[in-house]
């Protein structure tokens, strides 16, 4: 899995791109790490996330929980259907906020 | 009167690319196949003798509707290619129809009737009102002479849909369970109105039910699930504790996992549909949604070749095992616990439990040569304990409300839960559990027993690491 970082005031947005599954555990929970040194809340774009189980699942409950711990916030913008339709079943759409847009991501922290 | 059912690949190949495993004609409304609908209508209207036509034709459908005695007609079967027109599939079952006026079902629809409902009248001479053909097919009717055309509905209350998309199923599944369930035949029992229940259906007190919906055959429901209102479930089928089902149509031998969230999709093994964009989805995840391959599970051959697998363990482990347990226990490195088990039928059975420390080089070769579990061996010749089976439940009063809730529970020497590394007492190995009940097979015990051995190795070194 790829990450492409961009700051847009106190907000950081990630861009996603690959397969998010237990492969890509270590190397994300790391990378988030790194981007929290600053703490800025953070839009997940999920423009190029091509696919996400529920290990995928797990990880992006463990950095909301990270970054709640720091009083920010993870949010998620551009999901595909795939996506949608594993956050809808399993109820993640419950626990985190998505947006159709990044913008609209981006100006739900001001 | 003769009805020939005529269902051609060209207007459903959309449908097999959704749900491969259906023939499309086959394709449940309300638990029921559509082509059933088809031939009820065309019993109504006066047919004893009906054939169904196919350019693709498949096994299942013969095997379901047979020669058609229960109906009390005779049905027949014929095939024709994709190319044909109407003419050439006249011709070529022109000796079926001898001098009998024809009911033709041309296409791939459904009909709005009811079952109480006097046809005859659709085929009077001079009969008006709208044509009874859409998008998707026509119906027509042939007398003893003249070309077939397409009947006019002459004012009854009769329609014809077109089956041109995933929502058009989930819509006359709908309609059919909310509002005309009165118009059809629908499986299951009902005792109250907008709740069918099929046979064999496991159902605990705290499954919360919301008219209107319709279970299958051997249905179950987890604890705490919600099901309805609009929920279709299939034969077959397990929804673990926790989960949600509204307006969906879960289809047979699906397996739904805990805690899940189905609104508006139509599931099948591990594909779910969106009712709303028809996007489907295969999801991985086989404790989320998958197939049933073996809901019944319990195989003389299996029962055999388990039998004659603990055989084999116990000779060749009893003595390492009884070595190493008189080495090991000196150095508190091997533990023994007696504990007091549910057998299958719900019965407590005692066993011995040993585990093994992997503090020393030999405790670390009996742990990875799983020669703690030799003890549990004589349970399974006995015929008391399984090969593989589910992680056995302690005979306490909680476990006892755990069995209860628990279809298909078999307790084994080697447990799912244990291959897959699932941490004990976690929530997943409830799952994970119930999973494997619904999923079990010869070869995936299989799986379980040398991925159990495997995992054991790969803890020793991670062990080895850890110092």
């Amino acid at each position: 899995m790829q990450y492409s970082e961009q700051h847009v005031g106190n907000v950081l947005v990630v861009g996603l791109d690959g397969r998010l599954d237990v492969e890509a555990e270590d190397g994300l929970l790391s990378a988030f790490d790194g981007w929290m040194k600053d703490k800025p809340d953070i839009v997940m774009d999920c423009t190029h996330l091509e696919f996400i189980d529920s290990s995928g699942l797990g990880i992006l409950l463990r950095l909301l929980k990270r970054a709640m711990g720091n009083d920010r916030d993870v949010r998620f913008a551009n999901i595909n259907e795939q996506v949608r339709m594993l956050f809808e079943i399993t109820r993640a759409d419950q626990i985190f906020q998505v947006f159709a847009t990044t913008d609209d991501a981006i100006h739900s922290f001001a | 009167m003769k009805g020939l059912i005529i269902i051609k690949e060209e207007r459903c190949r959309w449908l097999r690319e959704l749900v491969p495993v259906y023939h499309p004609a086959m394709i449940t409304l309300c638990n029921k196949p559509l082509l059933e609908y088809l031939l009820e209508f065309a019993i109504l209207c006066g047919a004893d003798k009906v054939r169904f036509v196919f350019d693709s034709p498949d096994d299942r459908i013969e095997d379901y509707f047979d020669t058609g005695s229960r109906w009390g007609i005779d049905i027949s079967y014929s095939s024709t290619r994709e190319n044909d027109q109407l003419e050439d599939i006249l011709k070529k079952n022109s000796s079926f129809r001898g001098e009998d006026p024809l009911l033709i079902l041309d296409g791939f629809f459904f009909i709005r009737f009811d079952k109480g409902g006097d046809y005859g009248a659709l085929f009077l001479p001079g009969g008006g009102g709208a044509e009874l053909c859409c998008e998707g097919g026509e119906i027509r009717f042939q007398g003893e002479s003249g070309p077939p055309a397409i009947i006019k509905g002459g004012g009854l209350d009769l329609s014809i849909h077109p089956i041109m998309e995933i929502g058009d199923i989930f819509s006359h599944s709908m309609d059919i369970l909310s509002r005309d369930a009165h118009r059809y035949i629908l499986p299951g029992y009902n005792n109250e109105e907008g709740v069918y229940i099929g046979r064999n259906v496991t159902l605990p007190k705290s499954v919360k039910i919301t008219r209107p919906i319709l279970l299958g055959n051997n249905v179950q429901l987890g604890k705490n699930c919600e099901i309805g209102p609009g929920a279709v479930i299939g034969n077959n089928v397990i929804v673990d504790g926790g989960s949600r089902i509204e307006n969906s149509i879960i289809l047979d031998n699906t397996y739904i996992g805990g805690d899940l969230t189905i609104k508006e999709k139509i599931v099948h093994s591990n594909m779910a549909i969106s009712v709303e964009t028809g996007n489907a989805f295969k999801f991985v995840d086989q404790h989320l949604l998958s197939g049933i391959s073996n809901a019944t599970g319990c195989h003389p051959l299996k029962i055999l070749l388990h039998w004659c697998m603990a055989l084999f363990f116990y000779v060749v482990g009893v003595v390492p095992a009884t070595v190493m347990q008189f080495l090991l226990k000196n150095g508190g490195n091997w533990q023994e616990e007696e504990k007091s088990i549910l057998l299958a039928d719900g019965t407590p059975f005692t066993v011995k439990i040993c585990r093994i420390r992997r503090a020393s080089l030999g405790a670390r070769i009996a742990s990875g040569l799983a020669l703690d579990k030799v003890v549990l061996l004589p349970g399974v010749l006995s015929g008391k304990l399984d090969l593989v089976g589910n992680k056995p439940i302690v005979a306490t009063s909680e476990g006892k409300i755990f069995f209860d809730d628990f279809a298909g529970y078999l307790p084994g020497v080697f447990s799912f839960s244990e291959a897959e590394n699932i941490v004990e007492g976690n929530f997943q190995e409830e799952i994970t559990e119930r999973f494997f009940t619904a999923n079990r097979s010869l070869v995936m015990d299989i799986k379980v027993i040398f991925k159990t051995l495997i995992n054991r190795w790969q803890l020793q070194e991670k062990d080895y690491a850890d110092t």
